[in-house]
């Protein structure tokens, strides 16, 4: 039977002092839009968003980096506390088709394989440097399963979600391109401005040509 | 197509040096962070001037390296990755963690810590980090940056998927002889200073 050095256990002691502080710099940052947005619906205590940060990992992810590429399967529902994603897919043609964008606050997985465990037929990956939480499914019943009130905001996003790709679909067919990109710009300028016209085309199911044409004839006076 | 992950490589030094060139077959994105940032830069270097398939680039803040990678290396002495294991713990979360265990080396007085004791000191400052310890039990840093280099690596993890994701890594690697043991689960082994059924 061996004892361990007393030096290691005051040397542990002392740095995770020094340390704290940092870390609760860093903390504090790291997690402010995600309990932002999750205390908007309902409210956790400060024990419970101890218990929900155990389950989270922080990953940064550099502009053009993938979180996720075709044929892998989509381990994490991923939250944008800093930066901007797209999901896309790319036809047989080869070119992107974009499917989602995700801006601070907002979450962004491949559903099916995430909760099926299917290969993606999507990638994620970054247009800006981004700061981001990840949560795989083990976390998240664990999650549910200590914080049962989760349960609710997971209901209220996964309506949020199949009420946004109805819309979607449903603008897709009914609207003509300039009401959907009108549409696009009334409630998200922040896409608009921080992403390349290309994709925005792409997301509007347009080529850049026509929402290049598009554009100018909104600007043209009536 | 598979994703490229991210390591951080923490410590260059002679640890440091095995555990990049095991990894240099692998395709991934090698962050090296090193308190002597020089010799990081230089080994990232001489990595990139190698024919593999890993990109590496030297970073100087072992946070920073840590948050973006998926996968942390910790390489120094025992008494330096414990340093580091608290000054990365909030990044380190739901991570992997790979600890170098160096039972000769004197100098830190890592002498008498056995693997679990390693393991365990390092779970006490990291409780959601999953950890494996690696030992490069037949190595040489001598022969520049050659796979061949490292003949056998030994394997230690108290959970079976981190032991064979950490395997894993190594095979594909083209690290031919991986030795891995599951370490047991019990109450009395999680008590610092525990007796410890590997001494």
């Amino acid at each position: 039977m061996k004892q361990l050095p007393l030096f290691l256990f005051e040397r542990c002691r002392i740095t995770l002092r020094l340390n704290l502080a940092k870390l609760c710099l860093f903390l504090s940052g790291m997690y402010e839009v995600f309990f932002k947005k999750i205390n908007e619906v309902i409210h956790l205590t400060a024990d419970e968003e101890a218990i929900f940060k155990n389950y989270l990992k922080p990953k940064k992810l550099r502009k053009k980096q993938f979180i996720l590429q075709e044929g892998d399967v989509c381990k994490y529902s991923i939250f944008v506390e800093k930066g901007l994603l797209r999901s896309y897919s790319v036809n047989e043609k080869g070119n992107d088709q974009v499917v989602q964008f995700a801006l601070e606050g907002w979450w962004i997985a491949d559903l099916y394989s995430f909760i099926t465990g299917e290969p993606s037929r999507y990638n994620i990956d970054a247009l800006e440097d981004c700061e981001l939480l990840l949560i795989n499914n083990d976390g998240l019943k664990e999650v549910r399963r200590q914080i049962p009130k989760f349960l609710e905001f997971s209901f209220l996003q996964m309506q949020n979600a199949y009420i946004a790709l109805e819309r979607r679909w449903s603008h897709m067919v009914t609207l003509s391109t300039e009401e959907r990109y009108n549409k696009l710009l009334d409630k998200y300028p922040d896409i608009v401005q921080r992403v390349p016209q290309h994709m925005i085309a792409s997301y509007l199911g347009l080529t850049p040509e026509t929402l290049s044409r598009a554009k100018k004839q909104m600007t043209l006076p009536k | 197509m598979h994703i490229k992950e991210t390591i951080a490589l923490i410590g260059t030094g002679k640890n440091g040096r095995l555990a990049a060139v095991s990894l240099l077959a692998c395709r991934y994105q090698l962050l090296l962070c090193d308190k002597n940032i020089i010799q990081a830069r230089e080994l990232a270097q001489e990595l990139n001037n190698t024919a593999c398939d890993c990109v590496a680039e030297a970073m100087e803040c072992s946070f920073n390296c840590a948050w973006e990678a998926d996968i942390i290396i910790l390489t120094p002495d025992l008494e330096e990755q414990l340093e580091v294991a608290g000054y990365i713990k909030a990044v380190a979360n739901q991570k992997l963690l790979i600890s170098v265990y160096d039972d000769g080396n004197s100098n830190s007085g890592d002498k008498g810590i056995s693997s679990t004791q390693q393991i365990d000191l390092i779970r006490d400052i990291l409780p959601n980090t999953k950890i494996a310890l690696i030992k490069f039990a037949t190595a040489r840093c001598d022969k520049g940056l050659k796979t061949n280099a490292i003949e056998n690596i030994e394997i230690y993890s108290r959970e079976q998927n981190t032991l064979d994701t950490v395997a894993g890594i190594f095979k594909n690697s083209g690290v031919e002889n991986v030795k891995k043991e599951l370490l047991s689960l019990t109450p009395n082994m999680l008590q610092p200073g525990s007796s410890d059924p590997k001494c």
